[in-house]
Formats: C-alpha cells, sequence, structure tokens
C-alpha cells in the first residue's frame, strides 16, 4: 500500500536526521526538561500532515510542490502543537491525582484522630460510669445485708447471705453499666460531635478514594474531583458546628476588612 | 517549572488573565516568637526557628554562598551573620519606632521571614495564594499592619486571626475554650465565647520559656557548684527533661568542673523551677473565669487546652488541674497533640473554611 511505503520513508528519513543523545548529555548542555514523543509518533503526525494537505491541495486545484511542503509543515506544527497540548494536560491531570492522593492522606489522618477522640470520650464515660456504679454497688451491698442481718441468728445464713450479696450486686451493676454508658453517651454533646464528625470524614474520605478510583480505571480527571475539592475545601454545610463557624468566620473577615483598609486609607509607607 | 495552562475540565472556560487561573493555594502560618510554623492545602509542613541572618561582609556571603539565612541555619552561623529574631516578645520588633536604623532591618527582616515561609509551599505561579496568619493575641495594630504589608508583597489575599483562636480552632473549640499558649517570651492565656477574643479576654505573663531557662539556671547554678554550663545548654536540657509532679527518673546531667566532665543529679532543682511556671498561670486561669459569664464558668473551667512548646513539660496538665482544684474548685486540662502545628494548622482551616467572596473583597 503507499501509506505504508510513505510511513517506512518518513522513518528513515527522521532517523537520518535525528541524533542521538543520553539523558545525561542533555543535562551536561544543561537541558532540564525535554519532551519525549516517539519515533512513531512523529511519523504519524507527519503522515498525517501530508494527507491533510495533499487533500485540501487536490481539492483546490494545482498547486506547486513549495506550497504543497509549505502547507505540510504548517499542518505539522499545529499537529506537533496539540500533542503538547495533551501531553499538558495529562500532567495537569497527573498532578490532580498527586494532590487528591494528599487529600485522601490528610482525610485519612483526620479520620483517625478523631475516631481517635472519640474512644477517649467514650473511655471517660465509662470511667464515669464505672466509679458510679462502684457506689452504687455498695449502697446495694449494703441494703441487701441490712435486710440478712433482720434474719440474723442461724449460722448457715451467713454464707448464703454473701453469695446472694454477690450475685446479685455484680448482675445488676454491669446491666446498669451498660444502660447508664449509653445513655450518657447519647447526652455527653462531645461524642455527639465526634460521632458526626467521624461520619463527615468517613463520607469525604470515601468520595475522595472513589474518585481517585476512577482516576485509575479511566486515566482520566473527572468532574467528580473538582466537586470532592470542593466539598473537601470550603466550611461544609453538614459540618456540625456550620452555624458558629459561620459567625466566627465572618468575625475574622469582618476584623480584617477594618484592618486592612486602614491601610489603604492610612498613612503612605515605603 | 509548568507554564501557565488550563484547568482540563472543559466546562470552565479560561477567565480574563491566564496567569493565575489555576485555583488557589490555602496557606495557615503561626508567626510564633520563636517558632515559625506553615500548613499549606498542598500538604506541605514545615516548621522553623523564627531567625533571619545577613552575612556581615563579602567574606562571609562567599562563605555562605547565600544573601539570607533562615532558621537554624541561621543560628549556627550567627556569628559571621547580622542577626536578627524579628518576633522578639512576641511582636514585629521596632514596628512602634519605625525610624530607627534597627526598627528598619527588624522589619526587613520579618518580611524576609514572611516571604520565606510561603515559598517554603512552593506555590505554583498560576494559583492564587490565601493565607491566614495567626499572630500573638496581644499584637497591637501598628504590628498587625506590617505583617499584613509584609505578606501582600507575596500573597494575594491575606487574613490574620489571634493564635490563640487557631489553636482552638484547629481542635474544633470554638464555645467556651480557655487557650493557654506557652511560648518562649510569653504565656499567653485566652478565653473564646465564639467570637473573637476581645482584649479583657486575654492575659499576658511574661513568664514562659526564656523565663523559665534563667529560673533553671539559677537553680542549677546552686545545686552543681563549679559547674561550667550555659542558657543555650539548660534550654538543651528543659526541652528533653523538663517535668512537674513525680519523677519517674532521676534527672542525671553532665557539666565539665574544671573541664572534667562530671554527673550531676539535677531532678530536685529541675522540678523546682518548672513548678514556678504554675501559679500565676493558674492565677490569671482563676480571673478570666471569675470574669466570665457565671452560666458558663463550669464549662470554661473543663474546658482549658494547653498549647504551645512549653505545654510539652511532662504532667503540666494533670499539675495545673490539682492546683485549679485547690483555687478553682476543679477543671479539667488538656494538652494538644501537636504543639508544633497547631497553630498553623488552624490558621489553614480557618483559610479552607473562609467564603470565597470574603478572599476576593480583601484582594
Ligand atoms: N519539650 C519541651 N519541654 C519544655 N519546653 C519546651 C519543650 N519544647 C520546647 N519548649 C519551649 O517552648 C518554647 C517555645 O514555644 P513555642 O510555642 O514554639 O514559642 P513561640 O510561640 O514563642 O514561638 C521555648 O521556650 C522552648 O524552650
Amino acid at each position: 500500500m503507499k501509506g505504508k511505503e510513505l510511513k517506512q520513508s518518513l522513518k528513515e528519513a527522521l532517523r537520518r536526521f535525528s541524533f542521538r543523545t543520553t539523558p545525561d548529555d542533555l543535562k551536561r548542555r544543561g537541558v532540564e526538561n525535554v519532551h519525549v514523543v516517539g519515533l512513531d509518533r512523529i511519523v504519524g503526525l507527519v503522515e498525517e500532515a501530508v494527507r491533510r494537505t495533499l487533500a485540501r491541495s487536490f481539492h483546490l486545484g494545482n498547486q506547486g510542490a513549495g506550497t504543497l511542503a509549505a502547507g505540510a509543515k504548517e499542518e505539522f506544527l499545529k499537529l506537533l502543537e496539540r500533542t503538547k497540548d495533551l501531553e499538558k494536560a495529562r500532567d495537569e491531570a497527573e498532578r490532580m491525582r498527586k494532590e487528591l492522593e494528599a487529600q485522601v492522606d490528610t482525610l485519612r489522618l483526620r479520620l483517625k484522630e478523631t475516631e481517635a477522640g472519640l474512644h477517649k470520650e467514650r473511655q471517660r464515660i465509662k470511667e464515669t460510669v464505672e466509679a458510679q456504679a462502684l457506689l452504687e454497688e455498695a449502697k446495694l451491698a449494703e441494703a441487701i445485708r441490712t435486710l440478712f442481718r433482720t434474719w440474723e441468728g442461724r449460722e448457715d445464713l451467713s454464707l448464703l447471705r454473701e453469695e446472694v450479696v454477690g450475685l446479685v450486686s455484680a448482675h445488676v451493676v454491669q446491666e446498669k453499666n451498660k444502660a447508664l454508658a449509653a445513655a450518657m453517651e447519647e447526652r455527653d454533646e462531645e461524642a455527639q460531635r465526634l460521632r458526626r464528625r467521624v461520619a463527615k470524614l468517613a463520607s469525604s474520605l470515601e468520595k475522595a478514594e472513589e474518585a481517585l478510583r476512577n482516576y485509575a480505571r479511566n486515566g482520566q480527571i473527572d468532574q467528580g474531583i473538582s466537586s470532592v475539592f470542593r466539598t473537601i475545601q470550603g466550611l461544609s454545610p453538614v459540618d456540625p458546628e456550620y452555624k458558629r463557624k459561620k459567625d466566627v468566620l465572618k468575625d475574622i473577615f469582618l476584623s480584617n476588612l477594618k484592618l486592612q483598609k486602614g491601610i489603604e486609607t492610612g498613612e503612605q509607607k515605603p | 517549572m509548568n507554564e501557565p495552562s488550563q484547568t482540563p475540565n472543559p466546562s470552565t472556560p479560561d477567565p480574563g488573565p491566564a496567569d493565575k487561573s489555576h485555583g488557589v493555594l490555602y496557606v495557615g502560618i503561626d508567626l510564633g516568637t520563636s517558632r515559625t510554623s506553615v500548613c499549606a492545602s498542598n500538604g506541605v509542613r514545615q516548621t522553623l526557628a523564627s531567625y533571619v541572618g545577613y552575612p556581615k561582609d563579602v567574606v562571609s556571603r562567599k562563605a555562605l554562598g547565600k544573601d539570607i539565612l533562615f532558621g537554624q541555619e541561621a543560628m549556627d552561623n550567627r556569628l559571621s551573620l547580622r542577626f536578627f529574631r524579628p518576633l522578639e516578645k512576641g511582636e514585629l520588633k521596632g514596628s512602634d519606632r519605625e525610624d530607627s536604623p534597627e526598627a528598619k532591618e527588624n522589619l526587613q527582616a520579618a518580611r524576609d521571614l514572611i516571604h520565606h515561609t510561603i515559598e517554603l509551599c512552593a506555590p505554583r505561579k498560576d494559583e492564587l495564594i490565601y493565607a491566614v496568619i495567626g499572630v500573638p493575641a496581644q499584637a497591637s495594630i501598628h504590628n498587625k499592619n506590617a505583617i499584613i504589608e509584609a505578606a501582600k508583597d507575596i500573597v494575594d489575599s491575606v487574613m490574620l486571626c489571634s493564635e490563640p483562636f487557631a489553636v482552638a480552632y484547629s481542635m474544633d473549640r470554638l464555645m467556651d475554650v480557655l487557650v493557654i499558649d506557652i511560648g518562649a517570651g510569653t504565656v499567653d492565656l485566652c478565653r473564646m465565647h465564639g467570637t473573637m477574643p476581645e482584649d479583657s479576654d486575654q492575659i499576658t505573663l511574661y513568664k514562659g520559656g526564656d523565663w523559665l531557662d534563667q529560673e533553671i539556671f539559677k537553680e542549677f547554678k546552686t545545686a552543681c557548684p563549679g559547674a561550667d554550663f550555659n542558657i543555650n545548654m539548660v534550654k538543651t536540657i528543659k526541652e528533653k527533661y523538663a517535668f512537674v509532679g513525680e519523677a519517674l527518673d532521676p534527672v542525671l546531667v553532665e557539666f565539665p568542673v574544671k573541664g572534667k566532665p562530671t554527673t550531676f543529679d539535677v531532678t530536685e532543682p529541675l522540678r523546682r523551677a518548672c513548678k514556678r511556671i504554675i501559679p500565676p498561670m493558674v492565677e490569671a486561669l482563676h480571673e478570666l473565669v471569675a470574669s466570665f459569664d457565671p452560666e458558663f464558668q463550669e464549662r470554661l473551667r473543663r474546658n482549658v487546652l494547653l498549647a504551645g512548646g512549653g505545654s510539652q513539660i511532662r504532667a503540666l496538665d494533670v499539675e495545673i488541674e490539682k492546683e485549679m482544684k485547690e483555687r478553682l474548685g476543679g477543671g479539667r486540662v488538656e494538652r494538644i497533640e501537636d504543639p508544633l502545628y497547631a497553630g498553623a494548622n488552624g490558621a489553614l482551616k480557618i483559610a479552607h473554611d473562609m467564603p470565597g467572596e470574603y478572599w476576593q473583597q480583601l484582594r
């Protein structure tokens, strides 16, 4: 086929006109970044350029060889430009991927920290409850003892007494502990806040990871990622402290507005 | 470096001037007396000592191979440098007497430090930089202006906030929190009730880390007769062993006596000196709690955050709680987890959360 011949001769021509070099050699000459385009790619580009020019030229009628060559060159440069754009876009996508990865890392870390906080808070509640339970236990035991004291007089009863005391109090207190801890966690603002935060972080993390997986699958940054970025950056409306934070941020802004307008209108400094 | 490029997202057409089309880099800075830390939305986290130095003459310029040195490197070479700690005593040194040559040089050093800090974040040429800078709560308007001016040279939009607020924000504690920031020059106590703290919410004590170094130094002088040591050695020992309350292990250090290395047990003198940092702090705590809305005093007492390098003194939280129990009838003190970065982290969070239109208006 004609196309094949053209490709082959182009390849050879390029080989003849190009020179070989090594990355080290380039570095020595001060070149830091090179765009590497494969030989086949260039051949493809030239071929495509020639084809387009030919098509256009025949359509227009008779053209000199010089015009033909100039046209081919122009087309070639255009195509090369497009490759560059593509590469740029690829670099960009790569950079976004890295940023996204960093975001995922940060989110993971924050999630872990928050979970640790929640754990600590639960621990604290547990300790409080346990301390209280000990007290309850003592009270209960005392009550049972008093009860048995009224039956005092028969030897065998004392053994039975201690056993009953132990059994009853352990059982009752254990059940009560559980219920109390759950109830306290419900009422504990800090635990609530932490729980909401864990939920929110987990969902942000999930979204970011999903976006990252999408990227890995089709090698493209889709719109989803920028929306994930948007939800991560900027105060989230589902933030449990949304309203309060909004007010606080406004406060900071207003005091800065005052401060900085002062600079603008105030004394001139070098 | 990359040329300015468009986002691959086809639905956002490139707006007017192409040079800042990429997006926003958010930066949070904690501008401390002894340490400056920075966190940025691209993941950069850096901290450096707040020192700046310029080579004294051509010879040192040549030997050092740089026009400006920062942080520890400046400290290490300070003999061949004009050396500055531009934020000494929690303020921009010299910003009150602008005309003196010393003041001018200090301001320049502060400016260079802020520039350097931003550069550490490796911003792209095509992104906007929005920065929140945490400054000492008691910084004067004048100091603040100087900091804003310095930052404006290099960032697109900047906001200041008080440093203790940034710390509380980093922990999501916005209401009824009392932050104790134990820095080098000062201990800053600041209570927060959901808005920006006012003057009446803050107390600054000048008995911070540097003062503690002096106290330990004095204790060691009597406890280690004949020993040769200086304040820098004391500071290093403090940062390694400082504690209050029960001693876990005896603290043994080595000082030369007439040139001969000698071991001293400094457990007691170290504890004695460290303990002295507590009473003035609890006194100030008491003052801030007592003058607070009675309805929320209990919450405030139970919501004390310990921040700053000095918060790492071992068992300080427990001992403050003990002292609070005696003097205020109780309280809960929590040490923040990441004293080096808490301020910068909080500032970054604020920068993130701040609505875009606010940033725009300050550009
Ligand atoms: N582990 C430690 N134990 C006790 N003090 C420490 C420790 N680490 C740092 N410091 C002290 O903390 C002070 C610096 O705190 P920092 O918050 O960085 O200061 P600033 O806010 O003034 O820049 C110094 O006095 C330093 O010696």
